[in-house]
């Protein structure tokens, strides 16, 4: 799994235990050391990602959702995710040069969940997408001028509640009357939204996990994954 | 209703401003009142003073807009959720902010802000440069924020629960009107829950097998009506609702249709367990008329869960009022307890009766004898493991309360008529 000399492959499996750990405990410190000595220890970036970083933000989100963690527990996570993410982000973007599309990528209207965005956002660079981050609460009027002013081939919206899923439908149906639809992919995600959701308001593909999110939008532009 | 403004009714009662003030001393965190315009009422001494973050950062008498709408859509999520919520303001810093209502009506707002919920010497580079905007008070900025006050992960969250109290004694009459909203909030997310739980099932997750589901549960959900089981009703409807929002989320008439069809299930198993059917018909009249303004599916869920409360009440009127609160005493032993190990004595005197005693009034109840019932309860959680995990059988039976895997597959198979392989393979 990784090309070093220094570790075992046991002792890399611990760190990342202990990186999904800090998250966790919103130890950043911990998070910073972990991540930066197995930068240099040359472990794929991605599986510091995928089974470091990754895990324990979502672990803390199940803690979030249980009720044991309150919201500066989760803002303190996923600032510790984030500090990690500062320190793979410039090099995962080196790592992949050649761009082999373009997204424009939000949480629809009025809700202001980002924690699986921002993932999916950072798998998505690493896999050589362009994306433009909209950030949260945005309109289906600002999703659709976005995506024609950049001509993104891609147009991916996040949901984390029942609520606002709504809005999804709305911008697709506005991608739609704007004569878009054909040329724009949609994909859509988030812990209410389902692949039945997705085929039932017509958007193109729905992602379980951020971890896929690569790979499905590769499968949407017909690009071997 | 002509309603005092604000500003009035601090400065009418001197209580509640001395208890603005004990807020901050107790916190260290600026409070401020504001209008529904974001006009400042009130503010706490720390906020005028020379050093004071926010002010420096806007400068001279300047209100930033970037707060301003910080603080709206702060407003909006705490009216959404029904309670006060701790988010980050413009700054990356932290903010709790909490509604004052009058009448149902957004009147004005608390805003505690700004803390930190990590030392100002930890905040990374990019924090810090967002912190400040305004070069030119750059210095001045650096100093000011060693006077942010850093507050604890569970110091955040009393604050907030305190903020929400202060608002409270603000509002008029008070903030029950937020109540309903939080009971959305949370059946929602019950429901969010149930959907997560479908979506592990992963590439079975279909339309079809969730057709399937929802027969299966319903046939449930009357058995948990009839025998009066308040919780594990609740349980389904959270389930039923899951599953008719994924098929229906998107097309508000067709999620109405399916309600009613609900509707008509519930009731119809009330009627089963005693409810007079005069009630019932009432019930369903009520809908047909009341749905009719019903506009988003988050009002209907709750409508649903309403009428399911209901229909327990009736029930557990209809029938032995003090046995009935022995009933659901006993069930919810058996619900906490059914991975022990239970026996009849030990349920008795849970509920401060002898066990013949007992075993008479289950009997006489529920039409069944007081090990069937722990049975059902078991098979029943079986059967939610057998979905949903991958775990062997016999594991499943330890986990629900059998140390012998062949006892349980006899008992599983005299509630369900198949075994729990059997049931495994059909499910999905």
């Amino acid at each position: 799994m990784v090309m070093n000399h220094r570790y075992q492959e046991s002792e890399i499996h611990q760190m990342l235990q202990t990186l999904s750990q800090a998250v966790v405990m919103r130890d950043c410190k911990t998070v910073q050391e972990l991540t930066e000595r197995m930068v240099d220890e040359r472990v794929d970036l991605f599986v510091i990602l995928n089974q470091g970083l990754n895990p324990g933000m979502l672990w803390a989100c199940e803690q979030f959702r249980k009720g044991t963690f309150h919201v500066p527990e989760l803002l303190m996570s996923s600032r510790a995710l984030k500090i990690g993410m500062n320190i793979l982000r410039p090099l995962i973007r080196d790592r992949e040069r050649n761009v082999v599309g373009r997204v424009v990528i939000g949480t629809v209207k009025f809700d202001l969940h980002d924690i699986g965005k921002n993932l999916v956002n950072i798998v998505l660079e690493g896999n050589g997408f362009e994306v433009i981050d909209l950030g949260v609460d945005v309109s289906p009027e600002k999703f659709v001028r976005t995506v024609e002013k950049h001509e993104a081939q891609i147009l991916a919206m996040s949901s984390l509640l029942t609520s606002t899923m709504g809005w999804m439908k709305s911008t697709i149906e506005l991608l739609r009357e704007a004569g878009m639809k054909r040329v724009v992919r949609t994909v859509i995600g988030g812990a209410p939204v389902t692949s039945i959701f997705a085929h039932n308001i017509g958007a193109d593909a729905y992602c379980a996990e951020a971890t896929s999110a690569a790979e499905t939008v590769k499968r949407l532009l017909g690009i071997e994954a | 209703m002509i309603v005092p403004p604000l500003s009035t009714k601090l400065r009418e009662n001197g209580g509640i401003t001395h208890q603005l003030r004990s807020f901050t001393q107790s916190t260290g965190i600026p409070l401020r009142v504001l209008d529904p315009n974001g006009r400042e009422v009130w503010q706490s001494d720390i906020c005028q003073k020379k050093n004071f973050f926010c002010a420096l950062s806007h400068g001279k008498g300047g209100k930033d807009r970037f707060c301003r709408r910080a603080h709206k859509k702060a407003v909006r999520e705490s009216i959404r959720w029904g309670e006060a919520t701790i988010r980050t303001c413009c700054h990356s810093l932290m903010q709790v902010t909490a509604p004052i209502m009058s009448h149902g009506r957004l009147v004005g707002y608390l805003i505690a802000s700004p803390f930190l919920l990590v030392d100002p010497s930890e905040l990374q580079p990019d924090e810090l440069s967002s912190l400040y905007r305004s070069l030119e008070r750059k210095r001045l900025l650096e100093k000011a924020i060693f006077s942010i006050p850093v507050v604890k992960d569970e110091e955040a969250n009393q604050s907030a629960k305190d903020l929400f109290r202060l608002a409270e004694a603000l509002s008029d009459p008070d903030l029950s009107c937020l109540r309903e909203a939080r009971e959305i909030q949370e059946l929602q997310g019950k429901i969010v829950d149930q959907i997560l739980d479908f979506k592990a099932l992963g590439k079975d997750f279909n339309p079809q097998s969730l057709g399937r589901l929802f027969y299966e549960q319903e046939r449930e959900i009357i058995v948990k009506i009839r025998l009066g089981d308040r919780v594990g009703a609740k349980e389904i409807l959270h389930r039923l609702l899951a599953i008719v929002l994924s098929e229906h989320l998107e097309n508000f008439e067709l999620l109405k249709i399916s309600i009613l069809e609900l509707l008509i299930i519930l009731t119809r198993a009330a009627v089963e367990a005693g409810t007079k059917i005069e009630e019932v018909l009432g019930m369903r009249y009520r809908f047909i008329t009341e749905s009719a303004a019903i506009k988003d599916q988050e009002d209907l869920c709750i409508w649903v869960a309403h009428l399911l409360e209901k229909l327990m009440d009736g029930i557990y009127q209809t029938r032995h009022a003090k046995n009935y609160q022995r009933l659901e005493k006993t069930l919810s032993f058996i619900e906490a307890h059914y991975h022990e190990s239970i026996t009849v004595e030990r349920i008795a005197k849970e509920v401060y009766l002898s066990p013949s005693r007992l075993s008479h009034i289950v009997k006489d109840e529920l039409g069944m004898t007081l090990t069937e019932c722990v049975s059902k309860v078991r098979v029943d959680k079986a059967k939610n493991l057998l979905r949903e995990k991958e775990l062997p059988i016999s594991q499943i039976a330890l986990e629900v309360g059998y140390p012998d895997q062949s006892y349980f597959t006899k008992v599983f198979k005299k509630v369900e008529k198949c075994t729990p392989k059997t049931f495994r393979e059909k499910a999905f």
